[in-house]
């Protein structure tokens, strides 16, 4: 597995992830596991994609529930952002 | 983001990434506070920027509900849809449109945000440059469709296509991109909307349902934005109908299509603006209004479609060899003899099948 590939198999499950992780849908959850996986075959030359598979647990009470949840994760290198940063940020 | 930097730069594939992130992250979930309806996967995350641990460089990053996991999937067959398909592919991208209409019926100032959050993607340039593979891949295919013609005398027999043909070769040698670049013109007509972009089987998946004892699709999810713009619905209307509806279907469901769009589209809008059909303000996009622009500008889509149906028609080892030369040297000698023959007979049958539909429908007297 090439360097690049593997830096951003680390930020997705270091990084990425926890920032998921203040969507709505998943705020107050916490990780149970989470695996991450290139997907060669839908990898074309304009991304990088990757699929994550992720068991969180939301405890609601005395109750825990385990929630599988399944992503696709691309990645595209840019440098034009200046005109999208008023909405962005 | 693969490719080196010149592919990058030729292809403006910098700025593509950068406008999809402005759809999945402001144009979509502004769109969903007026509607229930929905057009993506799930957005968990979708930002643009610097980030620390994938080193120096811009990235875009896109986080997406996996929607395979949802039961949607692509359709089996890559070219040819059938009529069920192609009503769920025109349904949906009309509620996708009239958000943007309804919007500017209501005089809503946050249209003009969204447009303006765009960054304009030109066919034809001065300051962008020109957009590679129209200017020299789409020549291509127009030459492998004028060869196929002059070998074919059936193709012959019709003199009104002939003289379009004729014409369109003036068009083509003398200002191509000029005529391109004008199909995106958004000043002088009311059917300007946000729209996909490049709306066709590879970038939608279908949710299907059982119907009858055969499975039906009922619904889909739209994605790859890259080439989002403010432009004439015909833009996507055309692309996914050249694309996709084959020639024996063409005459039982083409007018139907865009009916039915038409009508989705009027049936969204009434209920966006809470209005009757009969509302004053709809009478802009009536369906004759509608039908005229649609002739104007549905040649794009035939342009769209001679240049990716050679690649998406011909045998899998063929499309690995284009996409190799596309992003390696797409001025290639070879690269030129392969598109010209990639896929066969039926390909170059199929293209020229595009071009003799807008010819009959009067699609080609716009020059």
């Amino acid at each position: 597995m090439d360097e690049e590939i593997e830096t951003k198999l680390s930020f997705i499950k270091d990084e990425l992830i926890n920032l998921m992780l203040s969507k709505p849908a998943l705020i107050g959850k916490s990780i149970v596991k989470c695996s991450v996986e290139l997907k060669s075959h839908l990898d074309g030359f304009m991304s990088s994609i990757f699929t994550v598979q992720l068991l969180v647990e939301d405890r609601i009470g005395r109750l825990i529930i385990n929630i599988g949840m399944n992503f696709i994760i691309t990645f595209k290198r840019k440098s034009l952002q200046a005109k999208h940063s008023q909405f962005n940020r | 983001m693969k490719g080196n930097e010149s592919f990058r730069k030729k292809s403006k594939a910098l700025l593509q990434s950068s406008n999809e992130v402005f759809v999945y992250s402001t144009i979509i979930p502004h769109f969903s506070k007026v509607t229930s309806d929905q057009w993506i996967a799930e957005v968990y995350f979708a930002d643009c920027g610097s980030f620390s641990q994938l080193g120096s460089g811009q990235e875009t990053i896109l986080a997406l509900s996996d929607l395979s996991a949802l039961n949607f999937r692509m359709s089996s067959d890559k070219i040819d849809l059938d009529a069920n398909h192609l009503r769920v592919m025109a349904r949906k991208i009309a509620s996708y449109h009239a958000v943007s209409f309804a919007m500017r019926v209501r005089q809503d100032p946050m249209l003009e945000n969204l447009i303006d959050g765009l960054i304009p993607f030109h066919i034809q340039s001065e300051t962008q440059g020109d957009l590679e593979p129209y200017k020299y891949l789409c020549p291509i295919s127009f030459e492998r469709i004028f060869e196929h013609v002059s070998a074919t005398s059936k193709h012959q027999s019709s003199k009104s296509f002939m003289e379009d043909l004729n014409r369109f070769k003036i068009t083509l040698s003398t200002d191509f991109l000029g005529l391109m670049e004008g199909f995106l013109r958004t000043d002088n007509h009311q059917f300007a909307a946000i729209l996909h972009g490049d709306y066709y089987r590879n970038n939608v998946m279908f949710k299907y349902e059982n119907c009858d004892g055969s499975e039906a699709p009922v619904d889909l999810r739209m994605f790859d934005f890259q080439e989002v713009r403010y432009a004439s619905v015909v833009i996507d209307l055309s692309i996914f109908m050249y694309m996709h509806v084959h020639a024996s279907l063409k005459p039982v469901i083409w007018d139907e299509l865009l009916e039915f769009y038409h009508e989705t589209l009027i049936d969204s809008l009434t209920g966006l603006l809470k209005c009757e059909k009969n509302d004053a303000r709809l009478e802009p996009y009536s369906i004759k209004n509608f039908l005229d622009h649609f002739k104007k500008f549905a040649f794009y889509g035939v342009c769209v479609s001679i240049h990716s149906i050679p690649w998406m028609a011909s045998a899998e080892e063929e499309t690995q060899k284009i996409s190799d030369f596309f992003e390696k040297d797409m001025h290639h000698p070879e690269f030129k003899k392969l598109l010209k023959v990639c896929g066969g007979v039926d390909v170059s049958e199929r293209i020229v099948d595009n071009v003799k539909h807008a010819s009959e429908k009067g699609y080609m007297k716009i020059f």
